[in-house]
């Protein structure tokens, strides 16, 4: 990612939408890909497999493959890290070793690990003699240990997880990128939508314990900030919004206005009709949630097979409207539809009136 | 797992972009195909991502060579009966990271290959003209006029206004 041109676009809306972290969806095959890896580097099955191609006996593969110069590559940390630590993860059981650390990849692997457990970032690994310590990291929120009061010397007994101590001089690792994914697309006036996402860095490693913002915008509002918190495992984040009343576009924004792509959520408005019938008269009171003063409901009679249109009321400020026509002498279904709007879909609902 | 997680999500936009069947089996197909090929590859992070889209293109192009001398015969879904959505709904639709995919598709096809392996793969330029098989200046210029080209797009300008706003 060098050059002016390559800058101008790395912020740019639809880059950041292209590049944006996985979502639930498109990692929904994991355990099956862990499974399909496990079945593939089976040593059994790649010797059977060998075997049957090379029509030579189990021993014989077992040293035809043993000799084989790229699976040792696992087996001597040949590999590069993070495919070497690929293959500890799922091959450790059969002795794959983990990368070693010394490795610049492996300490930013450590970093992250630091960054996403904030147990751990608590205890500072203490500085070598006569390093400067202005180049620490900023503290995490929350209580902190320093080394010096609560926690043992730094010098192998720290409870981080990292194997090794990790050089305070790196640079924290801001978010990059920000997935954002809806339970639901659709939802029924007056429910809230649970809203989750994932932020990563830019080299796409998740971070932990970092504030995300849930703003929505409605109609011809602007961003209202509706909930936030603070990312978990694998840098996702899970909020909620408050009750939806008309479509709502929801974005997730992190403290350094990392923005996800917008996903609108639409609102289904729901219709409640009850019918009284007095001196011939039957009165048809609907109530719309999730319905705009103003909304058009159109009531339909149907009359031989076909619906007719029997006349058109208003919704009032409070989302209700009061149709009245002739009881009619035998039973008669009723219908009203809301059409859409640009704050919500259709609805529609029936009632019997008559008889 | 990192390395899946960090790499699966691109490969999967990637093919969606490319217009193959079944983009899911075909990402599962590479995945195999590299595990099988792990033990004859060397290099580092990087060469590795190179390996993975360049064996997820090639398995691609099989794909649509198959497809070329066994075309399927496409079945319609029904339709459902939903209301159209009004032009206020349609401006109100954003770019979202499917929309954003859709939008690459519209470009020509070598261009909108070059874009997602250089912008959403990640792969620097001289990788990229290595697995499509052309000059990296070729390369460079293309994504450069296919950037602008997306820039221009109404759902994009749309987009970037909005982003001033938040």
């Amino acid at each position: 990612m060098t050059g002016p041109d390559e800058e101008s676009w790395e912020n740019d809306p639809l880059v950041r939408a292209l590049r944006a972290p996985g979502t639930s969806q498109e990692l929904a095959g994991e355990s099956e890909f862990v499974a399909a890896f496990r079945a593939e580097r089976r040593p059994g099955a790649t010797v059977r497999r060998l075997g049957r191609r090379l029509g030579i006996s189990a021993t014989t593969a077992v040293t035809t493959i043993v000799l084989t110069a790229g699976v040792a590559a696992a087996y001597n940390q040949a590999l590069p890290d993070p495919v070497q630590s690929f293959a500890h993860s799922v091959l450790g059981r059969v002795g794959v070793p983990a990368p070693e650390h010394p490795r610049p990849h492996a300490k930013a692997h450590a970093r992250v690990v630091r960054d996403d457990n904030p147990a751990s970032t608590h205890v500072q690994p203490a500085p070598p003699p006569g390093a400067s310590t202005t180049n620490t990291l900023p503290p995490p929120a929350g209580p902190t240990t320093t080394p010096g009061s609560t926690s043992p010397p730094a010098t192998g007994s720290s409870t981080s997880p990292s194997p090794a101590p990790v050089p305070t001089g790196q640079p924290r690792r801001v978010p990059a990128a920000v997935s954002i994914d809806v339970a639901a697309a659709r939802v029924a006036a007056g429910t809230p939508v649970t809203v989750s996402g994932v932020v990563s860095a830019s080299d796409g490693h998740t971070l932990r314990g970092r504030r995300v913002r849930l703003v929505a915008r409605s109609g011809t509002s602007g961003w209202v900030l509706v909930a936030s918190g603070r990312t978990g495992v694998g840098g996702r984040i899970v909020l909620r919004s408050a009750a939806l009343n008309q479509n709502t576009g929801l974005r997730l924004v992190t403290v350094n206005r990392v923005r996800s792509a917008i996903v609108r959520v639409v609102v289904v408005p729901v219709i409640t009709a009850t019918v009284g019938t007095a001196s011939g008269t039957s009165t048809v009171t609907i109530v719309v949630r999730g319905g705009q003063p103003g909304d058009t409901v159109a009531v339909y009679r149907r009359r031989n097979g076909v619906e007719v249109r029997i006349g058109t009321v208003y919704l009032d400020s409070g989302g209700s409207a009061v149709f009245s026509f002739p009881t009619p002498k035998r039973l008669v279904r009723i219908v009203l539809r809301l059409p859409a709007t640009h704050a919500h879909a259709a609805a529609q609902t029936g009632v019997t009136v008559g008889g | 797992m990192e390395l899946w997680r960090t790499l699966h999500p691109p490969l999967l936009r990637y093919l969606t972009v490319r217009r193959n069947d079944s983009p899911e089996d075909l990402a599962s197909e590479t995945w195999l195909q590299v595990i099988r090929d792990l033990s004859s590859f060397q290099g580092d992070s990087r060469d590795f991502r190179a390996f993975l889209f360049t064996v997820a293109r090639n398995r691609a192009i099989d794909q649509g060579r198959a497809r070329a001398a066994r075309p399927l015969v496409l079945v319609a879904d029904p339709i459902e009966g939903q209301a159209a959505p009004s032009a206020e709904t349609a401006a109100l639709e954003q770019v979202s990271t499917r929309s954003a995919l859709d939008l690459v598709a519209t470009l020509p096809a070598d261009q909108a290959e070059m874009v997602m392996l250089r912008v959403v793969a990640g792969l620097d330029v001289a990788t990229v003209a290595a697995i499509v098989g052309k000059k990296p200046g070729t390369v460079r210029v293309s994504i450069h006029r296919a950037l602008r080209t997306l820039a221009r797009d109404p759902q994009v300008r749309s987009d970037r206004v909005q982003e001033e706003v938040v």
